[in-house]
């Protein structure tokens, strides 16, 4: 019996030609109803795990497991295939077999060498009867059954004797009676399947090709200008609109990446341990709420906790439950936050326009008086240090403006040198600001910003020196001042990326890596990059969507979020802004995979709140922490199967 | 000799008279010259800048963005006024969003965001609709001597150097600049515009050192320096924390300054949230509902731009 030709798909212990008792696993020697039904159970709950299981190829092989036991529950039937089965079958040819055999060769042959069934075929099929000693009628009825027929049972006579069928013959014709049949019913299946599969594919492309268009379409893409009127977009419109895609139904017969859904993990499936553990944590977590009118550090030290559950997740994912509870146990712990502490004065910006306060200006008259003597008297400088202590602004103004408007060498020598000894002093970088428009655009000055602020610049006389060296001051004074006045900051974010980076200060939280004193966040060197760990994890997440690449409908959507990453990181600014433009994509993205793998879930929800929220946010702090809120939201439905209002 | 009676002065009063005529017809000629241009400027009152405005936004059925698209740039090019702008800015809107939802778009999407861009409202809306379209944000090269020019003035104010701060500011390219920190640093704007007014250091005039009225010993006869006891040595505006910060704030968004720290960032554009640049936004921004796609006029007004988009249910 020939089996569907994708049965080897779904149970590859199974042959295409095995009889009824190899489709569905029997021993013909321990048979009964039970047996039976039991065994067909048992296929089919296997064939309903499998992911291609609502495919037309997986109807198919249902019908024949279906056919299989249908035949072995007829009595008749089953005790031939079962006599089949465990006697070896019995040769129901004739003894003069080989003669008929070289009788139906000759016959085909005449056959073959006339061009098919016509006259020349006739006569010569007569000339071999007649070589034969048989009547001519009778061999071209066997020639006329050879020509119209397969040789579907070669063993099998086909020339019409008068000797009457042997009982072997009379059950294989029973079973081929039933085959007959299940073949029949087979082809009745495979044609409405394939119909209705034909039409399910002609409705998907014009689905996609109606909500998947690109705004900046060829012309070759467009059509004539439809008559009815359209409905534009709700305002909450986003890159998985159109065509949901439908996994279900995704008999790939071409070569290629082969699309394999998640099974949908829900109730059908309990879900284990670790993964309940994560929902509990997650689900405590987005329950709580946010006062959009708390500092925007709270903002930042929430997103932490939610980025750790987003890394629990992926490392769930990744089938490393030990780090992902590593990952739970860190997102516990709220970062804290610094007390508010007095400012060092040499770093409070409004010291830089007061009037100076002694011993300030101590050293501006000198230098001013050195000046106006045109250096004389320079020799006694020469021995002294300038970084014991912190200049205050009037001194730092006279330095700089000594630095790099000196009218003597040795003057500007020595004002270059007092600038480099207070390079770490804000207020020197602010008289540099100050002084730059009045200096000349020399290498000698150009070398002093490079050597103060730690940039490279352009040749002095390019036309972006102004602008970049300018720049170059203001980034390091923002350096110098800006820890001051947001401690937790650069401390946080060095928390984000490890979260995002999944590095071991955060999959092995210690009180030290996440409880760190306030002591420590004073001009600490960032942990890590935020940014780059955002764009590996975006990278990581592409990769991870790689499947929807190979689908026409699905990668217009990946296109469609690469394009709005690509517009949003050209127009943010600055690291904060990018990792913010970052996130925002991954999101996106993360929805795309959760929408692919399952088709009943409704990430497009999660997404609108999301733009909905950050549209409003006054702050970027807070719009990191919505879309970290987001992308956890979007974790819970992949790895539950719900959002967190349906959790169970 | 007897004179003659004097003669009444015909040949004054005729001149006069004639001076009188040709100064009536000469005010009359004045005032018909000036009533002319009221009068053609009255004319358009009565006749619409874009023809048969109001029906054309009747017959509009959101079945094609063209027409939307069309009539807007007509708007945005004829009406220049706040309704005029308002309407052509829900028009590109429209155009764009029912594009969108066509099976068949006729890729306006870029065309919108470009139409839209030259009617913006601000530079920030601009540069926002320039990065949808995809344009290229503008280089240091497009914008050196602007910023330049800026962060020097900001230095100077800073300094108190107000001349210096004024011949920067009546440079004609800094008056882009300066509407750009109306919006986005209002208070560094005001300590820029006011440094033109400030008197140097009325003591020292900003050269920080005075002569003492006594001989300095060491120098013999000259009159030797001090620090002068009205600046300290440091002259210039007093300026709060947040008051400088604003400065350092406006000079480096003019100058593009890339902070590598969060902190550095944070600290100065406050936090500002990033704008998605994204299609979908497109509509929430300029507050347009996509689904109203029908305009209802409003009968009693003589402005056919006068009306309100409705949802009613397309026509067929």
């Amino acid at each position: 019996m020939t089996q569907p030709p994708s049965i080897q798909r779904f149970f590859n212990d199974v042959s295409p030609n095995s009889d009824p008792f190899g489709l569905l696993g029997l021993d013909p020697r321990n048979l009964s109803d039970n047996t039976i039904n039991t065994a067909l159970n048992r296929r089919l709950q296997r064939l309903a795990l499998h992911p291609l299981s609502a495919t037309p190829e997986a109807e198919e092989v249902r019908q024949a497991l279906h056919v299989a036991a249908a035949q072995l529950r007829d009595p008749s039937v089953r005790a031939e295939l079962v006599h089949d089965a465990l006697i070896p079958r019995a040769d129901p040819r004739p003894e003069n077999s080989t003669d008929r055999s070289r009788l139906e060769q000759e016959l085909l042959a005449a056959i073959a060498a006339s061009g098919g069934w016509n006259a020349r075929a006739r006569a010569r099929i007569a000339a071999i009867a007649a070589r034969h000693n048989l009547p001519p009628r009778a061999a071209v009825t066997a020639a006329a059954s050879l020509a119209g027929t397969q040789r579907a049972a070669p063993t099998q006579p086909t020339i019409i004797t008068d000797t009457q069928p042997s009982p072997p013959v009379l059950r294989a014709r029973a079973v081929r009676r039933w085959t007959a049949l299940a073949v029949m019913v087979l082809l009745v299946v495979s044609t409405i399947l394939l119909a209705e599969r034909l039409a399910t594919i002609q409705r998907q492309f014009r689905d996609s090709i109606t909500a998947e268009t690109p705004p900046d379409a060829t012309p070759a893409d467009r059509d004539s200008t439809p008559a009815t009127p359209r409905a534009a977009p709700p305002i909450e419109s986003d890159p998985l609109r159109g065509a949901a895609p439908n996994p279900t139904i995704t008999p790939s017969r071409r070569p290629g990446p082969s699309i394999v859904p998640a099974p949908p993990i829900g109730k059908a499936q309990p879900l284990d341990p670790h993964t309940q553990k994560w929902i509990a944590a997650a689900d405590l977590l987005l329950s709580s709420r946010t006062d959009p009118d708390e500092a925007p550090e709270f903002f930042l030290a929430r997103a932490i906790r939610f980025a750790r559950i987003n890394l629990a997740a992926r490392l769930l994912r990744e089938n490393q439950p030990t780090a992902a509870e590593d990952a739970l146990r860190a997102a516990e712990l709220t970062p804290t936050t610094s007390s508010p502490r007095s400012l060092d004065p040499s770093h409070d910006p409004a010291t830089f326009t007061a009037p100076g306060l002694e011993p300030d200006g101590a050293l501006a008259l000198e230098l001013l008086t050195l000046r106006r003597n045109s250096g004389r008297g320079i020799d006694a400088f020469k021995s002294r240090r300038f970084g014991t202590r912190t200049l205050g602004p009037a001194d730092c103004d006279a330095a700089a403006e000594t630095a790099l408007v000196g009218a003597v060498r040795e003057l500007r020598l020595l004002g270059r040198r007092i600038v480099t000894e207070q390079s770490d002093n804000p207020a020197m970088i602010n008289a540099l600001i100050e002084s730059l428009p009045h200096a000349p655009r020399q290498p000698a000055n150009s070398d002093l910003i490079e050597e103060i602020t730690g940039r490279t610049l352009p040749d002095a006389e390019s036309a972006d020196w102004p602008v970049l060296a300018r720049a170059a001051l203001i980034e390091r004074l923002a350096e110098l001042l800006a820890p001051e006045q947001l401690p937790d900051t650069d401390r946080f974010a060095g928390l984000l990326a490890a979260a995002y980076g999944g590095r071991d200060d955060s999959t092995k939280p210690s009180t030290q890596s996440i409880e760190a004193p306030p002591d420590s966040t004073s001009r600490q060197p960032v942990a890590d990059d935020p940014l780059t760990a955002a764009h590996t994890l975006w990278n990581d997440t592409l990769a991870a969507a790689a499947p929807l690449r190979a689908r026409r409908d699905t990668a217009r959507q990946v296109d469609s979020v690469r394009r709005d990453r690509e517009a949003r990181l050209r127009f943010a600014s600055g690291p904060i802004q990018q990792f913010v433009a970052e996130q925002s994509s991954i999101a996106d993205l993360l929805a795309l995979l959760v929408r692919f793998e399952q088709p009943q879930a409704n990430p497009l929800e999660i997404l609108n709140k999301a733009r909905s929220d950050r549209r409003t946010a006054h702050h970027v702090f807070r719009q990191i922490e919505i879309n970290e809120r987001a992308i956890t939201r979007l974790w819970r439905l992949r790895l539950a199967g719900a959002p967190e209002e349906q959790a169970p | 000799m007897r004179h003659a009676p004097p003669r009444p002065d015909h040949a004054s009063t005729n001149r006069i008279r004639r001076f009188l005529g040709r100064s009536r017809r000469f005010i009359s000629f004045v005032t018909a010259l000036l009533l002319f241009p009221m009068l053609l400027a009255a004319s358009p009152a009565d006749q619409p800048a874009v023809p048969n405005l109001r029906a054309r936004l009747a017959a509009l059925d959101g079945s094609d963005p063209l027409p939307y698209f069309l009539l807007a740039e007509e708007v945005a090019s004829e009406m220049r006024d706040h309704k005029g702008l308002a309407l052509a800015r829900t028009l590109f809107v429209l155009a764009h969003e029912i594009d969108r939802a066509s099976p068949h778009p006729e890729g306006l999407a870029r065309s919108v965001y470009l139409a839209l861009a030259s009617i913006a409202e601000n530079e920030d809306e601009r540069d926002w609709l320039l990065a949808l379209a995809g344009s290229p944000p503008p280089t240091i090269a497009d914008q050196a001597n602007t910023a330049t020019l800026i962060t020097d003035a900001l230095s100077a104010a800073r300094a108190g150097d107000g001349r210096s701060a004024a011949q920067l500011l009546d440079d004609p390219s800094a008056a882009a600049a300066l509407d750009r920190l109306r919006r986005s640093d209002p208070i560094a704007l005001d300590l820029l515009l006011s440094a033109r007014d400030k008197p140097s250091c009325p003591i020292c005039a900003n050269r920080r050192l005075i002569k003492s009225k006594a001989p300095h010993p060491a120098e013999g006869r000259e009159d030797p320096d001090l620090v002068c006891p009205e600046c300290r040595g440091n002259p210039g505006p007093r300026l709060t924390a947040d008051q400088y910060t604003a400065t350092i704030a406006a000079s480096s968004m003019l100058l593009g300054a890339r902070h590598e720290t969060w902190s550095a960032q944070a600290w100065l554009d406050r936090g500002a949230p990033l704008r998605d640049p994204t299609p979908s936004e497109l509509a929430p921004y300029f507050e347009v509902d996509p689904q109203a796609l029908r305009w209802q006029p409003e009968l009693e007004s003589s402005n056919p731009a006068d009306g309100t988009w409705t949802r009613v249910g397309p026509l067929n």
